[in-house]
């Protein structure tokens, strides 16, 4: 049996973690839930002589103190002590920034190995370190590595086998003019020393940094003692001033710079300057337009790619139908879409008809189907995200963004959620967890579903050809713009009247332009596509078989192929009168209630929903069955795009907020805005005709 | 500011503390106060603590100021670098 040895892995956002966890694991992370909590704990296994080296990923903190919920994870796994080791990531570009964590988690734990990052870059940018006399002042191994030239690992696997669970003598920062106070809380704690399980004097530097935990963890242990440190504090306060935090962190810094990068770190050149054109990103007038311009061009052009609008429209527009039809025919829903088609034909023919064939067809296959149909659709968006990302651009088109979103309540931190919910939002809800804000965090949770995914693109595509001339034309901007109206009008009125117009702010680290390596672009595309397909895959496909029953069984239990029959059937003909606001009525209206139904488990299952009950050949013979007139299609494709999206997203919102009320809140919000719109929406068009 | 004494002794602190949304572009100072609200920690561990040295990269009196420190570039919006109360470093 080899000897197992959990490394935790942490560092500083952008000094590289996830490229080096990738490169260590070689992808092959298995993924299981952080303890209490959904965000996901990532762990690799490496076997390196004779032992079995366990990593886990942690989330990127700048230190110990923490603001996001992923900070807060990272912190307690490193306060909680259950690893052999901690590699600590430093960039070798921005040395003296990211020590800082190094530094305060040397001062909490000695079980410590420090990797120094990129350094295939070090030497361009005129950086030279003396990793020895690094090594020397730290007190812990340094190992130099590279995870994009593969250099340094085998070297800090066998430092981390060597080091495994031998305690270094912890660093001492010199505090200064706190050292007296110090030393006088360490004296109360003495007695408790072997209750509290953490070094005296860290649990005193944060104590008086007002670390939330800590007080909490000295209160609950010292009792009625704890009031002398209370006393302790408070002259501290008196004669250094009110926030020892920054005092603290001073210090710090000051240690960084005189005592660990003093000689050991030299730098030739200045370190690159963004080149002024650069700066045009973060012109408050200019930034906005032209980031939206980029958004609103690379959309277009995935869009494109995926469906063939918006493009097939213009060409055609111009008279080359020919080559729109072409464009519509090779885009990448409709070769789905026809794979898929021909893979039911084939397993249909095999089987015969029947209750088997009709199982797998329509119950399996067509589940797995909408799960399938979309991973090219998110996956494209996830990877231009992704490319926007690693290149730095994202970062810059975030402050480019952030005079306009703090307009509406949001901030720049709300744009990578607001666009990858553009392509699902599943992934989109999940990355809100990188957001400071907690209050803002939860709007987005509440409203990101609003914005229309790649399923609902797929869906009013097919009812604007379906329904054809004026209105089929503008459907598609109109669904999108209608939907971006609610999403921006909620949030801003929840956020006025909660938040009582406090500025929604931002503070964000702006890494160097360059090249997307495509491996990095690949990790981001599969970390956010790996989200959609779990939730999806679980959720919409086993739903779907209960659909398919409810679809194929009738009230009394018996197999039925006419779907008007079946039990969702008989819940569609209770529910159809509600449509009425919507123009949806007579004795097919049921048809459309059907349809919906099925939809809140899936969006792309809306069409064909209506094709199979309707019996119809496309579409747009659906919606004639359907008896449904232009304006009551359109009210029923604005419904749909507003209404939940899908139930994976409901799914997700409940794991992020933890909430059945919020979960419930957020369903009720959707049902009745996407309801009042779509009747607002009928009552407008039937008065224009 | 006394911009006789600024040239008179070529590098120097000049005594007027001002908050860094009110620093002009280019400009070089130092931190001398953060102050309040969940961000200062977050600014402490990106190296933005009393006493560290900070470039101004980009200011034009509206949305974010950018600042480079440590060899970073951080966006901070406004309402946050209004609490940031800086010292200028080198007099032009």
């Amino acid at each position: 049996m080899k000897k197992r040895i959990v490394v935790g892995l942490v560092g500083q956002p952008n000094v590289g973690k996830s490229s080096l966890f990738n490169v260590i694991t070689k992808g092959n992370a298995i993924v299981t839930n952080w303890p209490g909590t959904t965000a996901e704990r990532h762990e690799g296994r490496v076997a390196h002589r004779g032992y079995e080296l366990v990593f886990v990923d942690l989330p990127g903190i700048y230190g110990l103190s923490y603001l996001t919920m992923e900070e807060g994870i990272s912190r307690n796994f490193i306060a909680g002590g259950e690893y052999d080791l901690l590699v600590v990531l430093v960039d070798s570009l921005a040395l003296d920034r990211t020590l800082y964590l190094a530094v305060e988690i040397r001062e909490l734990t000695g079980r410590v190995v420090v990797a120094v990052t990129k350094i295939d870059e070090t030497h361009s940018r005129g950086i030279h370190i003396n990793y020895e006399l690094l090594e020397k002042r730290l007190g812990v191994p340094v190992v130099p590595v590279s995870a994009l030239k593969n250099i340094g690992l085998e070297e800090l696997f066998d430092t981390i086998i060597e080091h495994a669970r031998r305690e270094a003598p912890l660093l001492k920062v010199d505090y200064g003019e706190l050292e007296p106070f110090i030393s006088s809380i360490e004296q109360v704690l003495q007695p408790y020393q072997v209750l509290l399980k953490y070094p005296t004097r860290w649990l005193a530097v944060k104590y008086l940094e007002d670390d939330h935990d800590v007080e909490e963890l000295l209160r609950n242990t010292l009792k009625d003692r704890y009031f002398e440190l209370e006393e302790v504090k408070n002259e501290t306060k008196r004669r250094i001033g009110k926030d020892l935090a920054a005092f603290a962190s001073t210090r710090r810094m000051s240690f960084i710079q005189e005592h660990l990068i003093r000689d050991a770190v030299i730098k030739i050149s200045v370190p690159k300057r963004e080149k002024r054109p650069l700066l045009v990103f973060y012109n408050p007038y200019v930034a906005p337009v032209i980031s939206i311009a980029i958004f609103f061009g690379l959309f277009l052009l995935v869009f494109t790619i995926s469906t063939g609008y918006p493009l097939s429209v213009l060409l055609s527009s111009l008279g080359y139908s020919e080559f729109a039809q072409v464009l519509e025919e090779y885009s990448i829903s409709s070769l789905m879409e026809r794979l898929l088609e021909h893979l039911g034909g084939v397993i249909s023919s095999a089987l015969g008809e029947g209750l088997l064939s009709s199982l797998v067809v329509d119950g399996i296959l067509g589940g797995v189907a909408a799960i399938l149909l979309f991973i090219p659709l998110v996956a494209i968006v996830m990877a231009v995200l992704g490319m926007l990302e690693d290149s730095g651009l994202l970062p810059r088109l975030a402050v480019g963004t952030h005079v306009l979103l703090q307009r509406i309540g949001l901030s720049g931190h709300s744009l990578l959620p607001i666009s990858l919910s553009l392509g699902c939002n599943v992934p989109g809800l999940i990355s809100t967890r990188a957001v400071p804000s907690h209050s803002e965090r939860l709007r987005l949770l509440l409203l990101a579903p609003f914005v229309p995914c790649q399923a609902r693109l797929v869906v009013l595509l097919a009812i604007a050809t379906a329904i054809g001339g004026f209105a089929g034309a503008i459907l598609v901007p109109l669904a999108y713009l209608s939907a971006f109206a609610v999403f921006i009008l909620l949030n801003y009125a929840i956020y006025a009247l909660t938040a009582k117009k406090q500025r929604v702010e931002l503070l964000l680290e702006i890494p160097p332009l360059h090249k997307p390596y495509v491996r990095v672009v690949w990790w981001f595309t599969w970390f956010y596509l790996k989200h959609f397909l779990i939730k999806a895959g679980t959720v919409i496909f086993l739903v779907s078989l209960v659909m398919w029953s409810l679809g194929h069984f009738t009230l009394s239990g018996a197999y039925t192929e006419d779907v008007s029959k079946s039990v969702l059937a008989s819940a569609a003909k209770y529910l159809a009168p509600l449509l009425t606001p919507l123009g949806i009525s007579g004795e097919n209206a049921w048809l459309a209630a059907y349809a919906v139904i099925v939809g809140f488990l899936a969006k792309e299952l809306v069409i064909s929903a209506i094709i199979t009950a309707t019996s119809a050949l496309s579409p747009k013979e659906a919606i004639e069955v359907l008896g449904l007139t232009t304006q009551s299609a359109v009210s029923l494709a604005l419904f749909v795009t507003l209404y939940v999206p899908c139930l994976a997203t409901l799914a997700t919102i409940y794991s992020e907020t933890r909430s059945v009320k919020y979960t419930l809140a957020s369903l009720v919000v959707m049902l009745v805005t996407a309801y009042i719109y779509a009747a607002i929406a009928y009552a407008i068009g039937t008065l224009l005709a | 500011m006394n911009l006789d004494e600024s040239k008179f002794m070529g590098v120097v602190l000049m005594d007027t503390v001002m908050s860094l949304d009110m620093v002009r572009e280019g400009a070089r100072v130092v931190v001398k106060e953060v102050s309040g609200g969940g961000w200062a920690r977050r600014l402490y561990q990106m190296g933005i603590v009393p006493g560290s040295q900070v470039e101004v990269v980009f200011n034009r009196g509206r949305g974010p100021v950018v600042v480079r420190v440590g060899g970073v570039e951080v966006s901070i919006g406004r309402g946050i670098a209004r609490r940031i109360l800086v010292q200028q470093a080198t007099s032009p």
